[in-house]
Formats: C-alpha cells, sequence, structure tokens
C-alpha cells in the first residue's frame, strides 16, 4: 500500500486532483482527511484541504518492472530496509518512489544523492538505446521529496522577492539546477514589478532577483 | 565488502562487458581505496562526459559510505 498527500480548495477537489495524478478511479483509492481548511469570513475557505491518500501499485510494463528491480538490486548492496514501487507511467517516464527509514541518506544534501542515483539509473538502463529521443525517463522520489523541495523553492522564491521590494536591493539565490531555476522564474513571471535571470555557466547557475 | 558490492553492481550495469569489471580493494588506516578496472572500450560508460557518470558513482558510494563511517575513494584506471 502507497501513500500520497493532496492539496485542493476542498475535499472533492483535493480527491479529483489525486485521482488524476494517479491515473486511479476514486473507488480504487482510500482518503483519510488530514486538513480541513479553515473557514473564514462569510464561509470563505481561506486555506486548502489537505488529504491522504492510500492506493495499490500498479503492476507496471516489462520496463517499469525491470526499474525496479535494478533499484532493489542496488539498495541490497548496501543493506538498508527499503521498500520500491512503481508509481506511475507514461508513454516516455517512469515514476518510481523509495521508501526507506534511511530516506535521509538516500536523499542527501539538496537531493545530491537521489539526483545521482536517478541518473546512474537512466544511464544503465538506457545505455542500449542510441537516440535520446528513445530514451523512457526514470523519475525517482523518496517520501514525497521533489513535491517538498518543489514546495520549499517557490517559498523561497516569494520571499527573496518581498526582500526585494521592500530593500530595492538584489538578491542572488544559492545554486539550482535547470528544473529549480525554471521553477522559480515560473513562479515570479506573474509579479510585473519583480524580473528574474540566471546567472552564471554550466548546468548549475544561480537565479538574480530584482526590482524592474 | 558492502561499498565493492555497490560499485561492482552500478559498474556492471553501465559497460558492455561486464565480464571484465574488476575491482581491487586497498584498505587503508582511515580511507579505503577501490581499484577499478574496465575493458577500454568501456571507460567512457564510467566515466562520461565531463565524468559526470563517476561523479554520481562517487556521490552514491560516499553516501554508502557514511553508514560504517569510512572514506571510501573510487579509482578509476587506465
Amino acid at each position: 500500500m502507497l501513500m500520497k498527500e493532496f492539496e485542493g480548495k476542498t475535499e472533492k477537489d483535493a480527491i479529483k486532483i489525486a485521482c488524476d495524478e494517479l491515473k486511479l478511479s476514486e473507488d480504487q483509492i482510500k482518503i483519510e482527511l488530514i486538513d480541513q481548511g479553515k473557514v473564514g469570513f462569510f464561509g470563505f475557505r481561506n486555506k486548502s484541504v489537505k488529504i491522504k491518500v492510500f492506493y495499490e501499485e500498479s503492476a507496471g510494463s516489462p520496463y517499469a518492472l525491470e526499474c525496479k528491480k535494478y533499484i532493489e538490486g542496488l539498495l541490497n548492496t548496501i543493506n538498508i530496509p527499503f521498500k520500491v514501487a512503481i508509481v506511475n507511467e507514461e508513454e516516455d517516464k517512469v515514476f518510481i518512489s523509495i521508501s526507506s527509514s534511511e530516506s535521509g541518506l538516500l536523499i542527501g544534501k539538496k537531493g545530491k544523492n537521489l539526483e545521482a542515483i536517478q541518473f546512474i539509473i537512466n544511464m544503465a538502463l538506457n545505455k542500449n538505446k542510441k537516440d535520446k529521443k528513445d530514451w523512457k525517463k526514470i523519475i525517482l522520489d523518496i517520501e514525497g521529496y521533489w513535491n517538498r523541495r518543489e514546495e520549499a523553492i517557490k517559498k523561497v522564491a516569494m520571499k527573496a522577492a518581498d526582500f526585494v521590494r521592500t530593500t530595492k536591493k538584489t538578491r542572488l539565490l544559492q545554486t539550482m539546477n535547470p528544473f529549480e531555476r525554471r521553477l522559480v522564474h515560473m513562479t515570479l513571471q506573474n509579479f510585473n514589478d519583480i524580473g528574474t535571470r540566471s546567472e552564471g555557466d554550466g548546468t548549475y547557475k544561480k537565479v538574480r532577483i530584482f526590482l524592474k | 565488502m558492502e561499498e565493492k558490492n555497490l560499485v561492482e553492481y552500478l559498474v556492471k550495469s553501465l559497460v558492455d562487458h561486464p565480464e571484465s569489471v574488476n575491482i581491487k580493494v586497498i584498505e587503508g588506516e582511515k580511507s579505503t581505496i577501490l581499484e577499478l578496472r574496465v575493458l577500454e572500450d568501456d571507460i567512457g560508460k564510467v566515466i562520461g562526459k565531463h565524468g559526470r557518470i563517476a561523479k554520481a558513482i562517487r556521490t552514491i558510494l560516499s553516501a554508502a559510505a557514511t553508514k560504517s563511517g569510512k572514506r571510501v575513494v573510487l579509482e578509476i584506471l587506465d
């Protein structure tokens, strides 16, 4: 049995988001309400509803099963307790989730270890495919780490924007990978007074946030 | 040895000739050195563009090594 948390404006909304993302119907999942959200003035909700969703893992394609087997073999060599599950599958992507009591060790600082494991798995399982277009990308997650990281980055971006507004100075964020930088740009693109720009060379750059 | 098995598993999955992967363990007082030899044709598959694969292997290795509290160094020989 797997578990994932979802958020929505109402409980119904959250369930719909969960079903869409997991590609399951409502009777295939079990739901537990964690946060009902606050009902503010005039009955408007000003906080989103949080639910926990329990579901069975899907059987998976031969490729997904191969990925699972590979990860199990890898984690067996380092002797830590773990559970690997195929969460979802798309045409060119497989989503795999690991749960372990040693999740901190597997994730590493800022997700460094998780990134390395994901990179190696992708190299190993796609090594016979010459064209990168034929790759079926494996996305590894450990106990919802990417979601948590995404939220954290959005928060950092918003905070930096506030800082820039009040002090009229620019702010340079820590080094980030392309995906994380994109997230910062996207989070702040709707503010007309705030600009973002990547600085530096290579895969890992820093984002500067400034007042337009 | 755990770390040796780990590196062996990773490297064998990456190369075209897993049978010629050879790892020698040199145990020191504070650190352990793993000397890795692969077939010449396979060396690029272990190092990768700009050493990306080698870096990832070393990252995973040092994560695994923190459990035993020892420093483990991977050397790729050619």
